[in-house]
């Protein structure tokens, strides 16, 4: 079967595309929100372990 | 004499959790998991994907719509799946005060919420060619909707309490409330369907399930629930290094990477 | 020890509804809310009785558990402010029966007065005379479950920054069944007249699940906020 004529689900097209497109943004989403997440936390972790041992920088994640 | 073996086992089981339940050892153990966890998941879900969008044939009624079902189900299925797996964390935490449980619970809502929003969003459009409109008060949908609202409720919960203990006992007993009362919500709203729309379409029950449509969905559900394993590993690992950033470990592992 | 208790009980459930009473007030917000919310639906929809009636018991208790909900907020935060729930931490008595008169004061004063109020607005949003026993008695089975499942978010949320709209947020959810039964009652003895009783039992059913466990949470969630 030929690309075109795979991606052309017949009448469906459009709401199959979407409803898998939903899905694969969702996914990445949630692939990359934790990635970014961690970074910031060792960020913070770094810094706070630069700034001296005690001084704790109490914020929201 | 059977009691005290049993009362044996069960010591030794909350002794084999404390071991593995402590924050440091999760920690190393997910970080050594998490490749492989991906790995696998990324290859069931490209098999899935292939088997459900080239191998399984057309459905004779649904043409190729019902294809939205191979990422719609397993959604659904993970909305529901992460939800017990919340309560059950949360309820650990709560009882025996184990501080990786609530962390596992605090770090399951947002993947819940995610699955159940996918689950709503896919249904939708997939109703669109079958109902003719975007919206049905299906059952299904219905109190997948009610899900999303409890999900929504105990992240609301968490974020509005700084106090982590605080935060993670409260919704701990927002998450069993919850869970008990998921079922009385969706048999009423199944009750409640059944009375208004008593000749009605449901979604899964249209198209008869074959074996090449069984497989592939079967596949995906097996990659959707791996993903939540692997993302709520990668998730805690952040929590707890940032929970724990007082502690030992984590100043000398934060010392040796910089 | 049961005599003491069930006195304990008493003491704690005479004592809320004079404290109630003296701040009358609040207590008249719930029904006043109740009052001027299904008084707006026919200023929407439009004074056609036929369409009234279709809608009438939906809005009316869609209305009456928004004004449970509202109410909820001032079940434990003054307690919770003046420091008098800490003092009931630490009395002999149970909590749970502590807090189950506290519960069942305010739904005298709050759920009781509603449901006896609800013919009123029934003949307002053009009920049927028939459906109107029907739905005083969903109320008079319906709001104490309400109150006492809205007793376990009131009791998470004290203290919490912006309390009480999380309240509604955590609680609307879990009175969807509540709601459903309910208004399916009311609908069912409105329309072809089915009997209602089969509704009815299911909200009985409901207020005894809710009776046996909502004392529970609701008082292991104030051990959590009194922490």
């Amino acid at each position: 079967m030929s690309l075109p004529a795979f991606l052309q689900m017949g009448r469906f097209t459009v709401f199959i595309w979407s409803a898998y497109g939903f899905a694969a943004i969702v996914v990445v989403w949630n692939i990359v929100q934790p990635l970014i997440q961690r970074r910031k936390v060792w960020e913070r972790l770094r810094r706070n372990l630069d700034d001296g041992e005690e001084e704790i920088h109490e914020e929201t994640e | 004499m059977g009691e005290f073996s049993s009362l044996a086992c069960v010591t030794r089981l909350i002794k084999l959790i404390h071991k593995y339940g402590a924050p440091k050892r999760f920690y190393e153990l997910a970080g050594t998991l998490v490749p492989w966890l991906a790995a696998l998941t990324a290859v069931l879900m490209v098999v899935g994907l292939y088997l459900g969008l080239f191998w399984a044939p057309r459905d004779y009624q649904q043409g190729n719509a019902y294809r939205i079902m191979f990422v719609h189900v397993p959604n659904a299925w993970m909305s529901m799946m992460a939800y017990v797996a919340m309560a059950v964390f949360a309820a650990a935490g709560y009882i025996w005060n184990m501080r990786l449980a609530d962390i596992l619970a605090k770090v399951t809502a947002p993947l819940g919420a995610s699955f159940t929003l996918t689950a709503l969003v896919t249904g939708s459009l997939w109703g669109k060619p079958m109902w003719g409109t975007y919206w049905v008060w299906d059952a299904r949908l219905t109190s997948e909707l009610i899900l999303f609202f409890l999900y929504v409720g105990y992240m609301a919960l968490q974020a509005s309490i700084d106090d982590a203990r605080r935060a993670a006992h409260a919704s701990a007993i927002l998450a069993i409330v919850g869970a008990v009362n998921i079922p009385i919500i969706h048999y009423s709203v199944y009750w409640w369907h059944t009375l208004h729309q008593p000749a009605s379409l449901t979604l899964t029950n249209q198209p008869k399930i074959y074996i090449s449509m069984l497989i592939p969905l079967i596949l995906m559900s097996l990659a959707f629930t791996l993903f939540y394993v692997t993302m709520l590993c990668v998730r805690a690992r952040s929590e707890i290094l940032w929970r724990e950033r007082n502690a030992d470990w984590v100043r000398k592992l934060v010392g040796s990477r910089t | 020890m049961t005599a003491d208790l069930l006195g304990a009980m008493r003491a704690v459930f005479v004592r809320e509804l004079l404290v109630f009473w003296r701040r009358s007030t609040e207590v008249m917000t719930a029904l006043v809310f109740f009052v001027i919310v299904t008084t707006l639906f026919p200023l929407a929809i439009g004074p056609e009785r036929r369409e009234l009636m279709l809608v009438a018991p939906g809005v009316l208790w869609v209305a009456a558990l928004l004004a449970t909900t509202l109410s909820l907020n001032h079940l434990f935060a003054s307690d919770y402010q003046d420091g008098s729930l800490e003092q009931m931490l630490m009395s002999p008595y149970p909590l749970s029966a502590m807090v189950f008169s506290k519960i069942a004061a305010h739904w005298v004063l709050t759920g009781l007065p509603l449901a006896l109020l609800s013919p009123l607005l029934a003949i307002q949003m053009a009920l049927p005379m028939k459906a109107i026993g029907t739905l005083v008695g969903s109320l008079l089975l319906g709001t104490p479950t309400l109150t006492l499942i809205g007793a376990v978010p009131a009791a998470l949320t004290l203290g919490v920054r912006g309390g009480g709209v999380l309240v509604s947020l955590l609680v609307l959810p879990l009175y969807t069944p509540v709601l459903i039964f309910g208004a399916e009652a009311v609908a069912a003895s409105a329309g072809q007249g089915f009997a209602s009783v089969a509704h009815l039992s299911l909200l009985g059913a409901f207020l005894a699940l809710a009776l046996s466990f909502a004392p529970w949470a609701s008082s292991a969630a104030l051990r959590v906020s009194l922490d």
